[in-house]
């Protein structure tokens, strides 16, 4: 017999159905706007968030719309949100996008304005939501300046002191309402203790444009210095950025953690929380982990505002996480149903009665500030919320910016250029590298940032 | 009287008519699985690193840019750190895994009671994910506010050493390399060291070799054929280590442990720049390539043994 015999020929069609239904993408169904239809989420698994996902199935029952989720860490779900709306995927309904991202989205494309979707809506849904309720001064941060409303926060934050009342009081000390860097560095001082595992500076270090970048942008803008200039000139290396840097190598090194260069937000809340740090600088967010039932140090905290320089002062950043509608989402409708289901007012109290008042979204409405449930439980929630309401998103420097954001600033540059400077904080506070070869470095990298990027002609 | 002669060898190439014909067409599937799933997106790859694509910034738009990405690589001081970096990662995860995994081969060339739940546990390190042993090891283990190494340095009263600056980093994550792939190439050493032949080890003995000589003048040579083995094994696998160091230290302090598969992570996922990340990625598997083949030729192949 020549050729192949039927057996042969089953068997190497057998394997090449396999070979297909292996490459076959899966296709979700997707419906249009209404009920019956499912729509998917691509959200960073921060905690508000896993509550969002477990919450969803109130959504559900309530219009039918199914809701999925894609949940990852930070940098993965950004690498993957970012890799689909550029290629216009059409992978996710809605994306969840930090406060340097959405204003860069929108203008590039990639998400849909939401405020005409707002107006939009009925006079009983706009009562009922209550979008004045939402805190003025955290919307330029989830807005582009040319195109609007980019995203509505689902939570937010800014930065404070949480400082370990009982060792100040043992230690006859004083923390004032709005502490200076230089005071800081010297309470630190006194208090770090490393024969009894205690540090005196709990604040990141490790490397990353969303992690040691966040807080020591802040420091940056307290000393006067700024990444660039009107003319996109980076400015690595004036004096006032040379002081900021040697103040930070200075406070991690006399006060700060053993191994700071490896303290993301993770470990240094882990620090904080285990009753290893004496004082604070983070996310106001931290506060409700340290207040919680349980916790170590519950009780034992007192607040202050993000401290001053001297360059300037109200130096606070503001971050969070909104959520936007792709452009290629092909379930709009249904998005922005869900969006304004899980920013609404009536979601924080459905919250609050399912997961207890701590786990609320916070740093978005004002009303959950006034809830005497959540203030029980927040002795922090006056600082916070000031803290929220007088953060300076459009002007975050002594000087004028070309940009706009605090530590997280609006431009498309940030992830890479903030990754190699944090990068070289990194190293910088963990080795006596000199302040001058460091910033020399930091400029040439800025530099060549703002040249790929088209700001500045080669 | 039967023909003994041996079969007439069927031709080999591809247009034959023989059974291999069909047994050919019967591997196609899996020949164009591996082409699909190797081949295509290294062709892809090759094409985007002569490509300037910022995936951030839409505004830029995607132009064929020659060879600058393969200009601006070789021409970076930084470049050249990495790959000093991916050399001392992998030569020295190598030739550590291969001492490691050595000596235990020869610790565990004998029968004692509970051999089996003992190398159980010698080889668990292989089956952690890299990223687990990155957190653990840092977190846990090595962390100097958090972790065993500040409890046993307070116990002594020492100041506890950061595993993770910009002076030991480098060392810490080649040693973690070492801790994951020792046990499987101890599994290769292993199965070499007891099949080596029992009469062999005895007559050195009678000569009057004592261990250390057995083990250098007799164990060795005749174990080459297992070192070729497990040096191609931990060449490949150490060369593109990225787990570890992705969790344990971002490619830091500064660059002090980035390796190639890290590089191109970073360029591709925080710079958002395709093209240099592609060609950074056509770099490694061409280095990848020659050091193999270099190998393979001063070493002759396993095979013609």
């Amino acid at each position: 017999m020549s050729g192949i015999t039927r057996r042969q020929f089953t068997a190497g069609a057998v394997s090449a159905a396999v070979l297909a239904s292996l490459t076959a993408c899966s296709s979700d169904e997707k419906g249009g706007g209404g009920s019956g239809s499912t729509i998917v989420v691509a959200s960073v698994n921060n905690a508000p968030m896993v509550t969002m996902q477990k919450m969803s199935s109130a959504f559900t029952k309530e219009t039918g719309i199914k809701v999925k989720f894609v949940m990852l860490t930070e940098n993965d779900i950004r690498a993957k949100i970012q890799q689909d709306v550029a290629v216009n995927g059409g992978q996710f309904d809605i994306v969840t996008l930090g406060t340097n991202d959405t204003g860069t989205y929108l203008d590039s494309g990639w998400t849909e304005p939401l405020k005409p979707m707002l107006d939009d809506q009925s006079a009983k849904e706009k009562k009922a939501y209550d979008f004045d309720d939402i805190i003025p001064a955290v919307l330029p941060a989830y807005s582009s300046a040319k195109k609007g409303l980019a995203a509505i926060p689902l939570y937010g934050e800014s930065t404070m002191i949480m400082y370990r009342k009982d060792l100040f009081d043992k230690a006859g000390m004083s923390m004032p309402e709005k502490p200076s860097w230089d005071q800081i560095y010297d309470f630190a001082r006194k208090l770090n203790d490393p024969s009894q595992n205690m540090t005196g500076m709990a604040i990141r270090g490790k490397a990353g444009y969303g992690e040691n970048m966040y807080i020591f942008n802040t420091i940056m803008y307290a000393y006067g210095a700024q990444i660039a200039d009107m003319k996109w000139q980076p400015e690595y290396t004036t004096p006032e950025m040379a002081a900021a840097w040697e103040f930070y190598r200075k406070l991690q090194k006399d006060a700060g953690a053993a191994g700071a260069s490896s303290n993301g937000y993770t470990e240094t809340l882990n620090l904080m929380s285990s009753g290893h740090g004496a004082i604070y600088y983070d996310a106001t967010v931290s506060a409700d982990t340290f207040e919680a039932p349980g916790s170590e140090i519950r009780g034992k905290l007192g607040y202050a505002m993000s401290p001053s320089g001297p360059g300037k002062g109200n130096t606070q950043t503001t971050g969070g996480w909104g959520l936007a509608i792709p452009s290629s989402s092909k379930n709009k409708d249904a998005a922005f149903k869900f969006i304004s289901w899980v920013t609404s007012r009536d979601y924080v109290q459905q919250v609050a009665k399912r997961y207890g008042w701590l786990s609320v979204p916070t740093a978005v409405r004002k009303s959950t500030y006034a809830e005497e449930g959540y203030r029980k439980l927040a002795p922090y929630a006056d600082i916070a919320l000031h803290s929220v309401e007088t953060v300076s998103f459009a002007h975050p420097a002594v000087n004028k910016t070309p940009y706009t954001g605090n530590s997280l600033p609006n431009i498309s540059e940030w992830s890479g250029l903030g990754q190699d400077i944090g990068q070289l904080l990194a190293g910088y506070i963990s080795s006596n590298q000199s302040t001058q070869s460091v910033l020399a470095s930091a400029q040439a990298d800025a530099l060549k940032a703002f040249q790929q990027s088209g700001r500045i002609k080669k | 009287m039967t023909s003994s002669a041996a079969p007439a060898i069927r031709s080999r190439s591809w247009f034959s008519k023989s059974s291999d014909k069909r047994v050919n067409l019967l591997t196609l599937p899996g020949w164009i699985w591996l082409v699909v799933v190797t081949q295509v997106p290294f062709a892809l790859t090759l094409i985007l690193s002569f490509v300037n694509w910022n995936l951030r910034n839409p505004t830029i738009p995607v132009t064929f840019s020659g060879f600058d990405n393969y200009v601006d690589l070789f021409t970076s001081a930084e470049f050249y750190q990495v790959l000093w970096n991916t050399f001392v990662i992998t030569i020295g995860g190598l030739i550590g895994s291969l001492v490691l995994a050595f000596l235990l081969a020869l610790a565990f060339n004998r029968s004692f009671r509970g051999i089996t739940v003992i190398t159980s546990f010698v080889i668990i390190p292989y089956f952690i994910m890299e990223p687990v042993i990155g957190i653990v090891w840092k977190t846990l283990i090595l962390s100097p506010s958090l972790g065993l190494n500040e409890a046993i340095s307070h116990f002594f009263g020492l100041h506890p050493i950061d595993f993770f600056d910009s002076d030991h980093a480098l060392a810490t994550v080649t040693g973690l390399v070492v801790w994951e792939w020792s046990p499987f190439l101890f599994l290769i050493l292993l199965a070499g060291i007891k099949s080596l032949p029992e009469e062999v080890m005895e007559a050195s003995r009678i000569d009057g070799a004592g261990a250390f000589r057995r083990v250098v003048s007799v164990t060795l040579p005749l174990m080459r054929p297992y070192f070729k083995v497990a040096t191609v094994f931990g060449l490949i696998n150490i060369l593109k280590v990225f787990g570890i160091i992705f969790v344990a230290t971002q490619g830091g302090p500064g660059v002090a442990t980035t390796n190639l598969p890290y590089y191109i992570y970073s360029v591709g996922f925080f710079n958002w720049q395709v093209g240099q990340s592609a060609a950074i990625a056509v770099v490694m598997a061409a280095i990848a390539v020659v050091v193999v083949n270099i190998y393979f030729r001063f070493q002759g192949d396993v095979t013609k043994r």
